[in-house]
């Protein structure tokens, strides 16, 4: 069986995840090589339990699936995972910046490629209402995005 | 064991507790995800907040959604619905593109215009060669790539040296035999000697070679050629029906004839446009399609006419040959049509690449395109 190591979430929430499986992690594979010993308690300050679970299932499923399942199997996996995962906006969010933090390549990836079909097809203002984004930008700089490109804006125009 | 000092530990704490906002994102994140969204979300993306705008000033951003966007314009270039397919569309957005003093095409600064302009140049080089490209799309369709190239050289070849070959063993034949076609049957056991099958086997096969690549032409794509092509076929059958009605004019000598009645047709207006070219120095695009499409109309009316006022054949022969006549008159009437209108949309195109040029324009398309490669590349 292979070693395990125990995470604490920022709302102190403890779990244990193989070591396998938390090297998928490119920021925590640094740190256990330079300084953690596995019997102690890694803490995540910066990490929700609930986003912390989703970043271990993942990859725990990633260092189990490799070699043994197909990648239309993974990929198959993946899709259901995300779609799970991202069904909240904030948490799909907060996803994005933990495993950006934690640099977890290919989860951060598909979570990118989430945001990226929930921004397609949108206009600004449905893009401003879903993510609670301020219309900051000032009438000149629009005017001369629209003025210089008019042709580019004319459907929406 | 603590990796985080205890007063960053509660900032982070409660960073990961608290609400997160797209919009206050790190910029690398936010370039992540924008260099994943197609054209026209950056577009939408661009006009959104400062701060997004902000970040699509990366040139970078719009690379990978422009130049899909590129490919999908270039897709439906041609479709009428679309709104590149006409000058009277075309003309405006070329003049903003021109406009140097803003560099905001694709909603880039900083180095973001030599991208666009290479983008844009693109496209109005092919706006402008559209009617012009035909000869290269003609050698892309019947090509496509190298191995059918290699084919189509090689088949080209081994019909003018099988026909070189033919015509020398015919006319060796002929000279050998004293043959006269008008008194003389050439199928006849006597006759018909080894020498004679010397020219006649290679010619036979140049002869099928030779309309393999007229039906090949006819079923491409290519409208010009593919024309050409039936009308020379049906005339050669409807010649060769007419002929074997008659006696005197025997199977060996129409046969013999084909080649000529292939190439002349083709051959006559290539050799105008290589005179006025070549020879008087015509380069106006103008004036070359005008020539051509006289010579070859005017071959289609001369033809029938000699042949009627020849006195060896008989009326009734005409009268089989109609159908020749007609598919002459027709393509006539077609190709002075289709050359007047290629010559006045040329030379609308003409016009709008003379004042593109008299623009400030600091490369050529092809030099802009280059650099964009070199540039993404170093990229």
């Amino acid at each position: 069986m292979s070693e395990t190591l125990t995470l604490v979430s920022a709302d102190g929430k403890t779990l244990t995840a193989p070591k396998d499986a938390i090297m998928r992690s490119a920021m925590l594979k640094n740190l256990l090589e330079v300084a953690a010993n596995s019997d102690e308690q890694i803490p995540l300050d910066f990490v929700h339990s609930e986003d912390l679970e989703n970043i271990i299932e993942y990859c725990k499923y990633h260092v189990e699936a490799e070699g043994k399942a197909s990648e239309g199997d993974i990929s198959k996996w993946d899709g259901e995972f995300i779609n799970r995962v991202t069904q909240d906006d904030q948490k799909h969010l907060r996803l994005i910046q933990t495993t950006d933090q934690l640099q977890i390549e290919g989860l951060f990836k598909l979570l990118v490629q989430g945001i990226v079909r929930k921004l397609h097809n949108k206009t600004p203002e449905q893009i401003r209402e879903k993510w609670n984004i301020p219309d900051d930008l000032p009438k000149e700089k629009k005017d001369e995005i629209f003025n210089t490109t008019n042709w580019l804006y004319k459907k929406s125009q | 064991m603590a990796y985080v000092e205890n007063s960053e530990k509660d900032s982070t704490r409660a960073g990961a507790l608290s609400e997160v906002e797209l919009e206050q994102f790190p910029d690398h994140v936010l370039s992540k995800i924008f260099s994943n969204c197609d054209y026209e979300t950056l577009k939408e993306l661009n006009v959104t907040c400062l701060r997004f705008s902000k970040i699509l000033e990366d040139d970078q951003l719009w690379t990978k959604g422009a130049l899909e966007e590129l490919e999908r314009k270039q897709s439906t270039f041609r479709h009428p619905d679309s709104e590149w397919s006409s000058l009277s569309e075309y003309n405006p957005r070329a003049r903003q593109y021109n406009n140097k003093t803003y560099f905001h095409s694709f909603g880039i600064s900083k180095e973001g215009p030599l991208v666009t302009i290479a983008l844009y140049d693109r496209l109005a080089t092919n706006q402008q060669t559209v009617t012009v490209r035909k000869g290269r799309q003609i050698t892309k369709k019947l090509c496509g790539n190298t191995v059918p190239f290699v084919f189509y050289c090689l088949g080209v070849i081994t019909v003018v040296a099988l026909c070189g070959v033919g015509f020398a063993g015919w006319g060796f034949a002929m000279s050998a035999t004293h043959y006269d076609y008008r008194t003389t049957g050439i199928l006849d056991d006597k006759i018909m000697t080894s020498t004679h099958w010397f020219g006649f086997i290679p010619y036979s096969l140049a002869i099928i070679g030779l309309f393999g690549y007229l039906i090949f032409l006819a079923c491409s794509k290519s409208s010009v050629f593919g024309v050409l092509a039936f009308t020379v076929l049906i005339s050669s059958a409807s010649y060769v029906l007419a002929i074997l009605k008659f006696d005197g004019l025997e199977f060996f000598w129409i046969f013999s004839m084909m080649p000529f009645l292939v190439m002349i047709p083709v051959a006559v207006p290539a050799l105008t446009y290589v005179v006025s070219y070549y020879g008087l120095g015509i380069r106006s695009s103008k004036w070359k399609g005008v020539a051509f499409g006289l010579v070859f109309a005017a071959y289609y009316v001369v033809t029938p006419a000699i042949l009627i006022s020849d006195n060896i054949l008989p009326w009734n022969y005409h009268l089989s040959m109609i159908p020749l006549y007609l598919a002459y008159a027709i393509v006539s009437i077609i190709v002075l049509i289709r050359t007047f209108r290629q010559v006045k949309d040329h030379k609308s195109f003409m016009d709008h690449s003379r004042k593109e040029r008299d623009t400030e324009k600091q490369m050529s398309g092809a030099q802009l395109y280059k650099t964009i490669v070199e540039y993404l590349k170093e990229e």
